[in-house]
């Protein structure tokens, strides 16, 4: 078995499955990497999915319209219940972009070797998905058409907004983590879009990759500014990846509503966008791998390293809800312990235990390699995970308002079609966003692991670090 | 149906002007100039001094002549911006893809503004004035005074020289503006349903009068609203000098006769018991449900509320309260006992027995009927044992629910405690029809029935929809010849009369009215008649000979004798003022004649045991009038909290015995009656009886409009189940499961305070002994604090509410008051069920202890505009700040619209705007609007402001007259309402004002003060003064 893989040189018994699999040269990686984009578009199975996608988009522009134009009662927020479904997706989706910064921007600092084959996918979801999540903090507002005054623009009324609010910092937040994990992406990208350009099959497809490539020439210079520049983004993008998430929290964290207003949550939400990260990753990657034949490049090595990251990340999710209930009952506060006690009993228990269900022990499984390598287990435990974490956040949010301090004030919420109908849209418009992403650009970063297949077939000799004397 | 046009309000010192009068008769109905009058088209739209028409209908009713009738509910009910049409989405998309850069192309509709342009006297332009008037329930006024912006009517507030309500308002009087600016009131005049016109009305009266004159009048009668009216008075007896045999008979659905006859039983003249709560020390009332906000109680509130407090002087009353339901009254007791109706005679006979112990005159009245509760017995020893000690400071009320007997043996009783004289006079009546229940209108039944009358005149409300099911009115009345209705909608009595006349509003009118005391005040009109309505005065005018007269130089002639002086210089002052002096009616000191009420007594039968139905008049609707009153239907119940909607209370009890849960709907039977009711779950109900409030469920098919969306909600019709024989109340009923459910709108979903320290509630001794404690009363806020500490020391004002639970009764008149201040919308039932309902004020209402004896503490929340408030620093936008003076500022033009501001709020005071509830409303709608107030756009914020807008207006004058702002001359609509007294506004840079001193009060605490929000409305514990005894 050793002697069919490229790396088996290096292999380790304690180092897993190998990164690529058969004998790979730049030639075959070129054709087999980039063949998913020269396919035709009318491949079935990514018709059939496009269709479904973009239904889903379609219906999101409605229920977008709809909200604008009759306003937020469309939906079923109220008072006390003022944010429901739609800051739950927004916390979800920006969740959802952590795993792509942290693969690209982390795991590239640290040297990890298998996260080539994966950063240029999850990238791209970081980017859609934040641009779902980005949607929310718009249509939440009663006055969209309003909401450019959080913007520090030079008003003539000079009025500024509110420093003090974390929603403020949620705009600059999430608007500089798009910025940098965009031109991260289109950074890293540049390569694979000359490679794209020079094995155009048409003028046209030529001229519009040779756009986007920037003139790349592949030349010594601009190898070596494209590498600084890689890494300084990577540096840039890196405390990002706390910092967004950590933020987010904040919009909880700075109110004075039990449930909401609790030091643990920066660690505690940055992990659990983590854990839902990768497992949105998980559930894309295992079935494009499959239908885009990139298994000898995403080999089982990647999914295992994946799942043994949700595992750490479940845990520590895990962590932080033991956490919660203890200083809510440690903390002696009626209004917090009542919150507490609320959601395991209350009107949306049932959303509660789905949670804990999904988010604590689902990832068990992972303990055991079996299940690591079982590709119909992870791809079931990473839906699991997602819908664990969109309950999560809607624990987290609803069950909150809906009883907080003075119980004449307590409410129940109950979503209206507008309501699903934007949840699900935004996961048609993430879909069709990826489907098209997967037509036109290469998934796996090709010039990255064309580098990653020399460094395989020549290894660096290890460094013998010599102690004392 | 929005109206395109209406008459514009009169201004001037001649208010007379509003009713142009016709001058010359005629005798067909063309249109000439005369039938313009009451008719009525009012001034022109396209011309100067003429107008033009299109047709003998539009001439003759403008446009009001449309087929359609008035809507079963109110505006706003159920016609908020729902859903997304096809066509606006597909405008809205056909509009983007016509798209920018033609937008300059729009032709913006024409709206005509119109100018003075004459100034009438006394107006400026931007400063309202006010006008004294008087409102009537049950024929009993109550003085107000109505804000008029540039003639238009925005404001009820009770008028602070009326000696019987002084200065405060319960519900219906604060929403009356609401009734007055429905669209939905009838326009039309009209015989069999064509429109005529009022001359034509009179024509045919004046027909008819010839044979009236032949016989008397003996074929004539008049069904009355239950009126004091001097005027009225004066041309009833007018119209009985031409036409002798005429009768007139009073109708309610909500009679006071018992009250009357009882007086009559026990004293043997017809009386008015006048109550002087503020001297009694023990209370107690037999379902007498005083403390409600009516009309006709609030000088019982204000006296009640006065002793409520620990500082008392004369120290603490003591309430209790003998009831099947649990009412407002019952919330406020000391001691409740839970009691059928049926069994309230056995219950003052127990009384009287065992007060007879010790208190002479109350023997032989004969034996308590039935096997008396162990519970009651003890109730009564304790009772007793109070009453007997507190005599001639403690006093008995029965409630006008219960029979004769039983008011006529309170009588006796507080005869025999000696209260009469002290804490309760009797005077004679100011109503004119003291028979307005059963024997008021039985004999016009008979005569109807036995075909003796061809002319039945009705201005009594809507009798068709109130009447007992037994009596059929509605078929009786087709029978009849010829009758006339005056009545504010084209309504279920109007379908089955012969002419319909639409019945201006009481704002539209002149007239006067006797308060309870007997103090005439002279009802001014404020607006001319918006749909051309016709006063009683002018109606009852009709059947009197001679010229037609304006109401008045009616109402002037007939007060020209009560002036001393000069009397066109006293009338203004009379006008002015509210009130005309010398109306007081004198005491009279009756004896109970005892031998005839033990003869009475003696005739009780044993009432039946099992269950009972309790009818009561509704807290918000009375008896049905308000149903089209939007903001009294959205208003939620003080005990309930339910809008729109009528339920049977059923005990906790029974509800479990029957597997019963709110919203199932039942069905109710009396004898052969019966009704569905959704039943709702009551902690303190009684388990022998089911409460239904009347009013409810006016039928959609004699309104002729039909609510295909949304058919059943409505509320549900009970007075099918009631008898002649006794409208209240009826044992033997029965309850069935229809096994469906109904949906109910409630504002408040959780109960109990959840052993929060939320409502703080104490008993007075335990007051006494630890006036610090409950523990949890801070007097300061110790905590730090990461934001800016701000002393305001440097500013003039240092604003601040405090709120008395003590006082608060929880009787919702700050609520409306406060919506009709500050324009807040009316949501809808949906809408409230969704929990966006925008009252500014909640009536927080908790029950503690046992769900079957509960008691009962209401708590209005409000912003609490605290110092470091939490909404304040997480708006994005800086759409809420601190003002100066304390005040939390919203800034809708600023507002996006996050909510984060309200999710951070822990008191949960900010109501948010989640559609464009303003939209859509009809012009009529909008004159109803405070132009002080913004109207707040869709997706804005908006909260209590303490009335900021009456803050600046009394900044300005006090600036002028280079001041500071006075503790009287400022008030919040809430507090200015509150018949209690509960809430005070002011700074408390006055150390001596009220709010100061309630601030500095011993029983002050602030709500959620651990989160160190600094609140500036804080709160005073409601206290509590049981007898020790029934511990």
């Amino acid at each position: 078995m050793a002697a069919e893989h490229a790396g088996a040189a290096t292999a380790d018994a304690l180092d897993g499955p190998p990164l690529l699999l058969g004998k790979q040269d730049n030639t075959t990686l070129t054709g087999n990497l980039l063949a998913h984009v020269w396919a035709r578009p009318d491949t079935r199975g990514w018709l059939l999915a496009f269709t479904i996608a973009g239904f889903g988009s379609a219906m999101l522009l409605l229920a977008i319209t709809v909200t604008i134009a009759t306003g937020i009662g469309v939906w079923g927020n109220n008072i006390p219940v003022g944010w429901a479904f739609d800051i739950t997706n927004f916390v979800w989706w920006i969740g959802i972009g952590h795993a792509g910064t942290l693969i690209s921007a982390i795991l590239f600092l640290f040297q990890q070797r298998w996260r080539t084959a994966i950063n240029r996918f999850s990238e791209a979801m970081t980017i859609f998905a934040v641009m779902c999540a980005g949607l929310f903090p718009l249509l939440h507002t009663g006055r969209p058409w309003f909401a450019y005054f959080m913007f520090p623009y030079p008003s003539t009324l000079e009025m500024w907004p509110q420093f003090k609010s974390p929603l403020i910092w949620d705009v600059f937040a999430v608007s500089t983590y798009f910025t940098v994990s965009l031109l991260f992406w289109y950074l890293g990208l540049i390569p694979d879009l000359a490679a794209l350009r020079d094995a155009s099959k048409s003028k046209v497809q030529q001229k519009i990759y040779g756009i986007f490539a920037l003139g790349w020439r592949g030349s010594g210079r601009h190898w070596h500014n494209y590498k600084v520049g890689y890494l300084l983004l990577a540096g840039l993008s890196t405390p990002l990846v706390v910092s967004v998430h950590t933020i987010v929290s904040f919009d909880f964290a700075v109110s004075v509503l039990p449930g909401w207003h609790t030091t643990i949550f920066p660690p505690y939400f940055v992990a659990g966008a983590v854990f839902s990260g990768f497992a949105m990753v998980m559930s894309w990657m295992v079935p494009a791998r499959h239908f885009l034949g990139l298994k000898h490049v995403i080999t089982e090595r990647h999914l295992e390293n994946m799942n043994k990251i949700i595992l750490a990340t479940g845990m520590l999710v895990s962590y932080g809800y033991l956490m919660e209930h203890f200083i809510a009952w440690y903390s002696g506060n009626q209004f917090e312990w009542f919150v507490f006690y609320n959601r395991a009993t209350g009107p949306y228990r049932g959303v509660y235990y789905l949670m804990l269900f999904c988010n604590v022990l689902t990832p068990q499984v992972f303990w055991f390699k079996w299940a690591r390598n079982s590709i119909p287990l992870m791809f079931v435990v990473s839906i699991l995970v997602n819908i664990g974490m969109w309950c999560e956040r809607f624990v987290i949010i609803v069950t909150s308002l809906h009883r907080d301090f003075l119980p004449a004030a307590w409410d129940m919420y109950y979503p209206t079609w507008v309501d699903i109908t934007l949840f699900l849209g935004t996961i048609g418009f993430f879909s069709t966003l990826f489907l098209l992403f997967l037509k036109f650009i290469p998934a796996v970063a090709v010039s990255e692991v064309k580098e990653l297949n020399e460094e395989l077939q020549h290894p660096t000799p290890p460094v013998t670090v010599v102690t004392g004397a | 149906m929005t109206p395109t046009r209406f008459p514009l309000p009169v201004l001037g010192s001649e208010p007379s002007a509003a009713l142009a009068e016709p001058s010359a008769p005629a005798l067909v109905d063309l249109p000439d100039e005369a039938s313009f009058a009451p008719g009525r088209v009012v001034g022109s739209e396209h011309g100067y001094d003429r107008t033009y028409w299109r047709s003998v209908e539009e001439q003759l009713h403008g446009d009001a002549a449309l087929p359609d009738r008035d809507r079963e509910f109110p505006l706003g009910a159920f016609d908020v911006p729902k859903g997304f049409a096809r066509r606006d989405f597909l405008q809205l998309m056909g509009a983007s893809v016509a798209l920018a850069g033609l937008t300059a192309c729009t032709e913006k509709p024409v709206e005509r503004i119109l100018a003075y342009t004459k100034t009438p006297n006394g107006v400026t332009p931007g400063n309202p004035l006010h006008y004294a008037t008087a409102i009537s329930r049950d024929g009993l006024a109550i003085g107000v005074l109505v804000t008029s912006w540039e003639g238009r009517p925005v404001k009820v507030e009770g008028n602070p020289t009326h000696p019987l309500n002084r200065g405060s308002t319960g519900p219906q009087d604060q929403a009356e503006l609401a009734t007055l600016y429905n669209p939905y009131r009838a326009r039309v005049l009209k015989e069999r349903g064509a429109g005529r016109s009022w001359r034509s009305f009179r024509e045919s009266v004046r027909q008819r009068a010839a044979a009236w004159a032949a016989d008397g009048g003996a074929r004539l009668r008049f069904l009355c609203e239950p009126s004091s009216s001097p005027l009225l008075g004066s041309m009833r007896a007018a119209i009985q000098q031409r036409f002798p045999q005429a009768r007139f008979h009073g109708w309610s659905a909500t009679p006071r006769d018992t009250v009357y006859e009882g007086t009559r039983l026990a004293f043997g003249q017809t009386l008015e018991p006048q109550y002087a709560v503020e001297k009694a020390d023990v209370i107690l009332s037999l379902d007498a449900d005083f403390l409600e906000a009516r009309t006709t109680t609030l000088d019982q509130n204000q006296a009640f509320a006065g002793r409520r407090v620990p500082e008392a002087r004369g120290g603490m009353n003591r309430l209790y309260v003998v009831e099947p339901r649990f009412s407002i009254t019952g919330a406020m007791a000391d001691h409740r006992l839970k009691h059928r109706s049926a069994d309230m005679e056995g219950f003052v006979l127990a009384l009287a027995a065992e007060l007879g112990k010790t208190v002479a005159g109350l023997g032989g009245y004969g034996t308590p009927v039935g096997t008396p509760s162990a519970e009651r017995s003890k109730f009564i020893a304790a009772l007793a044992k109070d009453l007997s000690a507190k005599r001639g400071a403690c006093l008995v009320m029965a409630g006008e629910r219960q029979s004769a007997a039983t008011h006529a043996m309170v009588h006796a009783i507080n005869a025999a405690l000696g209260n009469v004289g002290n804490t309760v006079t009797y005077t004679p009546p100011a109503v004119l029809d003291t028979a307005t229940g059963r024997a008021g209108w039985q004999p016009l039944i008979d005569d109807l029935r036995a075909g003796k009358v061809d002319t039945l005149v009705v201005t009594a409300w809507n009798p068709v929809f109130t009447a007992p099911a037994d009596i059929e009115l509605g078929a009786v009345l087709k029978k009849v010849p010829n009758v006339i209705y005056l009545g504010p909608h084209d309504d279920e009595t109007g379908a089955v009369v012969n002419w319909f006349l639409p019945a201006a509003h009481p704002f539209e009118t002149w007239g006067d009215a006797r308060s309870r005391d007997g103090t005439v005040s002279i009802v001014q009109p404020l607006i001319q008649p918006l749909f051309g309505g016709i006063s009683e005065v002018e109606l009852l005018g009709s059947f009197l000979d001679g010229e037609e007269r304006k109401p008045y130089d009616r109402l002037r002639e007939l007060h020209r004798s009560k002036a001393t002086g000069d009397f066109d210089t006293e009338w203004e002052s009379w006008l002015a003022a509210g009130v005309v002096p010398g109306g007081t009616l004198a005491a009279v000191v009756p004896f109970v004649q005892s031998d005839a009420l033990k003869t009475a007594l003696a005739r009780l039968r044993t009432p039946e045991p099992g269950l009972e139905l309790d009818l009561v008049a509704d807290y918000k609707l009375i008896d049905g009038r308000y149903a089209l009153n939007s903001w009294l239907q959205e208003l939620p119940d003080p005990i309930t909290k339910l809008t729109w909607d009528n339920v049977a209370q059923i005990g906790v009890g029974l509800a479990k015995q029957l597997e019963v849960e709110s919203g199932d709907l039942l069905k109710l039977t009396v004898g052969n009656r019966s009704a569905i009711v959704p039943a709702w779950v009551q902690p303190g109900q009684l388990d022998e009886a089911v409460t239904v409030s009347i009013g409810y469920g006016r039928k959609q098919e004699t309104l002729g409009v039909i609510w295909a969306d949304e058919p059943t909600m409505v509320g549900h019709d009970v007075y099918p189940l009631r008898s002649a024989a006794n409208p209240w109340f009826a044992t033997g009923l029965k309850i069935e499961k229809t096994g469906k459910d109904y949906t109910l709108s409630y504002t408040q979903v959780h109960n109990t305070q959840d052993g929060r320290a939320v409502a703080l509630m104490q008993d007075l001794e335990e007051y006494r002994q630890h006036p610090e404690a409950p523990e949890y009363r801070p007097k300061t806020n110790p905590l730090p604090s990461v934001q800016p500490l701000i002393e305001y020391k440097d500013q003039q004002y240092k604003w601040a509410m405090a709120v008395d639970m003590s006082r608060c009764t929880g009787c919702n008149a700050c609520v409306v008051a406060c919506q009709a201040e500050n324009n807040i919308p009316v949501v809808g039932k949906t809408q409230v069920r969704k929990g966006r309902e925008m009252f500014w004020i909640r009536l927080d209402r908790y029950y503690t202890g046992d769900p079957a004896t509960p008691e009962m503490v209401s708590q209005p929340m409000f912003c609490q505009h605290c110092e470091t408030a939490p909404c304040e620093y997480v708006c994005p936008v800086n759409a809420t700040v601190h003002s100066d003076e304390g005040l939390n500022d919203m800034v809708y033009n600023r507002c996006i619209g996050t909510r984060y501001c309200s999710n951070n709020c822990p008191y949960k005071v900010r109501h948010f705007n989640y559609l464009h509830w303003a939209q859509d409303k009809s012009q009529v709608e909008r004159m109803l609007m405070n132009p002080d107030v913004t109207i707040r756009a869709r997706g804005v914020m908006e909260k209590c402001t303490y009335c900021v807008q009456r803050i600046e207006r009394t900044r300005i004058t006090a600036r002028l007259e280079n001041r500071t702002i006075g503790e009287a001359e400022l008030k919040t609509a809430c507090q200015q309402v509150c018949p209690t007294s509960a809430l005070t506004f002011g700074s408390l840079h006055d150390p001596k004002s009220q709010v100061s001193l309630r601030h500095a009060d011993g029983r002050r605490f602030d709500v959620l003060h651990e989160l160190n929000t600094k609140p500036r409305t804080v709160y005073l514990t409601k206290i509590k003064n049981p007898n020790p005894e029934l511990a």
